[in-house]
């Protein structure tokens, strides 16, 4: 359509306009559909339909505004005509005292350009902020603020009902899609929440957590930045994604912790209850105290062992049974076979004694002692030296010196001949 | 006897001259046998004898370390242990050398059996103790010095044997010894020394008892060959009459108790002893003397035992050693101080 009109416009000339400029007011009651129409109709009938119209309005024309509060009114410029035309734009019936302006990206602007076919999402950021003075006396006033240029000549009516008692229009909205989320241990739980401003101004939401766990840590990071922050600020009736990353402690324990996410601004405390569970982890460690997985022992003779039966995992481990597994003829028992309970993150110290077996020859030998319970075991190998006794040598050398004595002797009882 | 006659009336004086008379009638005699030892013509067979087999040792242990090596670089199934390498020196052989250990086994006995064989007998022979014992010395010093001079020697010899093969190994093959190994070296080169005296005792034993110096000479062989030779073959042959293993069943039943009848008749025999003991002491892997059975085997660790349980394993071989070549010593002794020269 855009196309067929530029062609006709090239075509018909500037002698055309008066025309369109006549049928742009008569034609202003004609909805959308039938310009869609025109497709099919002969270009000679066009003509005279093409005759568009330029539309002001704005979101909400009716607000309450407190005295000497403000307030700001989006407003959008449409043309379904196909003539571009500049606006020069100008506020009406300002009441005595209140301010207003328009403004269009940062700057105060007075004219507004008005493209051709310019729908409302093609429209310039254009605003209107309005401030009431402090002494404005409750009553609903009317502002009309109108555009005018060229053939256009647009009026738009607001209502502002100044009320000393206006409240936020709406409380804001904390939420999450997944309030509850769980993991093992050392898992980073994130929640992807929105944080919506539902009141008629801007504000800065400062974030928190409360009811975390000492070591927990909680961050927030808007979804358009990557650094965490502590703040955020939003646009009124705007909302904004921040995810809130849940770091539970090294040595968290299996369970619910609930954690209350907190927003809160000037006016309201929002508050968005999560909660992290924590699923437990089973992991034992079958060691012993100093890491000394070597051990001698005589044959035949016990030898006692030390070992550390340690629960890394973030569950209370019960009935833990402890196994060994040596050589044939070797003993090795327990001062508690089964150890009735090991809280999580603790460790159990038992003795093991192992008695080598009579005939065990000298040397290494390697002892398996397997620490389980129904969920979880695990190994200990130790190393254990059959040694000799020294008191051995000692006999040897007592037989030695007893030879010689003998020696000694005869030589004495025969050496005097 | 005579302490006994004399007793309370020796006074603290004349206990003291005859103690110097004597000492120094043994130092006499000491240095005296060493002289002679070093100039005789037998002294020199042995030197060439001791220096032929430290040559043929070394040669032998360095050819057979070396082929060991490039063996398990190219065949994946060889293995080359690499530990305790110095001691290696000691325990390899070559492809027809055997090892210094079995060469000093076989070969150290006949030192000690060259230089004792005709200690006595000889001298008695030339009437050269006649003369001896009409000086004024004890009669003991003899025998003693005698013994003093030849196990001297064989100290010396053992001593630089074993330092001769150390050295001309690590020269030739640049392997180094650990404190350790040094350690596990000198032991054995101690049981060697006892080992050797055991053999001198056993000659002079045999010179003490009789007449002529080859009958002497001949038994102290014969008993070296039985020893070294047909201990074995004979143990074999007992502990298989006890213990037949002739039949399946037999070895069923039989096959322990004949090994260890096996090798308790063996460990009568010097040399088995001595040879066991350098097994252990040189190899630190050997944990057990015994039979071993797979049920002391299961969960073991391959490991090598320290030199103290090395030394601990093999205590009654140097007990055993000792006791034997003291005995054969005593009774020579007794016999020599019992004999009467004079009448010859």
């Amino acid at each position: 359509m855009k196309k067929t009109s530029r062609m006709l416009t090239k075509r018909a000339g500037r002698s055309v306009c008066a025309l369109l400029a006549a049928g742009l007011l008569a034609v202003t009651a004609i909805p959308m559909q039938a310009a869609a129409g025109e497709e099919e109709a002969p270009p000679e009938i066009v003509t005279e339909a093409e005759a568009g119209k330029v539309t002001f309005s704005t979101d909400y024309p009716r607000v309450t505004v407190k005295p000497g509060g403000s307030s700001t009114f989006p407003l959008y410029i449409t043309n379904t005509g196909s003539e571009e035309s500049t606006v020069e734009l100008s506020a009406e019936d300002l009441p005595e005292g209140w301010e207003g302006r328009f403004k269009g990206s940062s700057n105060e602007v007075s004219m507004v350009h008005v493209g051709a076919s310019q729908k409302k999402e093609d429209s310039p950021s254009l605003s209107y902020s309005l401030t009431v003075p402090e002494d404005t006396k409750e009553d609903t006033y009317t502002i009309s603020l109108s555009a005018k240029g060229g053939d256009v000549d647009e009026v738009l009516a607001l209502t502002v009902k100044v009320d000393a008692e206006e409240k936020k229009i709406g409380a804001g909205d904390f939420s999450t899609d997944y309030a509850q989320q769980e993991g093992v241990a050392g898992t980073k739980f994130s929640y992807t929440t929105t944080l919506t401003n539902n009141s008629g101004e801007n504000m800065t939401y400062s974030l928190s957590a409360e009811g975390a766990p000492e070591g927990w840590n909680v961050t927030f990071t808007p979804s358009d930045t990557s650094s965490a922050t502590s703040s955020v600020p939003v646009d009124a009736g705007a909302s904004s994604t921040i995810k809130a990353a849940v770091v539970p402690a090294q040595n968290v324990t299996a369970g619910e912790y609930p954690i209350t996410l907190v927003a809160a601004c000037a006016g309201e405390t929002l508050e968005l209850p999560v909660t992290v569970r924590i699923t437990g982890t089973y992991s034992l460690t079958a060691t012993t105290p100093t890491g000394n997985l070597f051990a001698s022992a005589y044959a035949g003779e016990p030898k006692d062992v030390v070992l550390s039966i340690q629960n890394t995992g973030n569950i209370d481990l019960s009935a833990i049974s402890l196994k060994a597994q040596a050589s044939t003829d070797w003993v090795v028992t327990f001062d508690q076979d089964t150890i009735n309970t090991i809280p999580a993150g603790e460790s159990v110290e038992v003795t093991a004694h192992i008695t080598p077996a009579k005939d065990a020859i000298l040397g290494d030998y390697v002892t398996m002692i397997t620490a389980s319970n129904d969920a979880v075991s695990s190994d200990c190998a130790l190393r254990v030296s059959v040694q000799n006794h020294t008191g051995w040598g000692i006999v040897a050398v007592a037989i030695i010196a007893f030879l010689v004595l003998g020696l000694v002797l005869i030589i004495r009882r025969f050496g005097r001949r | 006897m005579t302490r006994a006659a004399a007793g309370s009336t020796v006074s603290a004086t004349e206990e003291h001259e005859r103690r110097s008379i004597r000492y120094h009638s043994l130092r006499a005699l000491y240095r005296k046998e060493m002289a002679d030892h070093v100039t005789s013509k037998r002294f020199i067979i042995i030197l060439i004898l001791v220096i032929a087999m430290t040559i043929a040792s070394v040669y032998g242990a360095v050819t057979g370390i070396k082929s060991a090596i490039m063996n398990a670089a190219v065949d994946k199934n060889a293995s080359f242990d690499a530990s305790y390498m110095f001691l290696k020196l000691f325990t390899t052989g070559g492809s027809s050398i055997p090892s210094y250990m079995s060469l000093i086994a076989l070969i150290g006995p006949f030192i000690g059996l060259i230089l004792g064989f005709d200690s006595i007998n000889a001298e008695k022979n030339n009437g050269t103790l006649n003369r001896l014992v009409s000086q004024p010395i004890y009669r003991d010093a003899i025998i003693i010095g005698k013994f003093l001079a030849s196990s001297t020697l064989i100290v010396v010899m053992v001593l630089s044997t074993g330092i001769a093969v150390g050295c001309a190994g690590f020269l030739a093959s640049g392997i180094r010894p650990s404190g350790e190994e040094l350690v596990r070296v000198l032991i054995y080169l101690l049981y060697t020394i006892v080992y050797i005296c055991f053999w001198l005792a056993m000659a002079m034993l045999f010179s003490v008892f009789t007449r002529h110096a080859a009958t002497s000479a001949l038994a102290s062989i014969a008993l070296w060959l039985f020893f070294a030779i047909f201990m074995s073959l004979l143990a074999g042959i007992i502990a298989n009459a006890v213990y037949p293993v002739n039949t399946e069943y037999e070895q069923a039943v039989n096959a322990l108790n004949n090994y260890n009848l096996n090798l308790n008749l063996n460990r009568i025999s010097p040399y088995y002893l001595y040879s066991e003991a350098g097994s252990v002491l040189m190899n630190p892997a050997t944990r057990a003397i015994n039979a071993v059975s797979f049920a002391q085997l299961v969960g073991a660790l391959s490991s090598y035992l320290p030199v103290g349980q090395s030394l601990l394993l093999v205590w009654p071989h140097l007990v055993g050693l000792l006791a034997l070549s003291f005995a054969a010593f005593t009774i020579s002794y007794v016999g020599f101080m019992r004999q009467e020269v004079r009448g010859n």
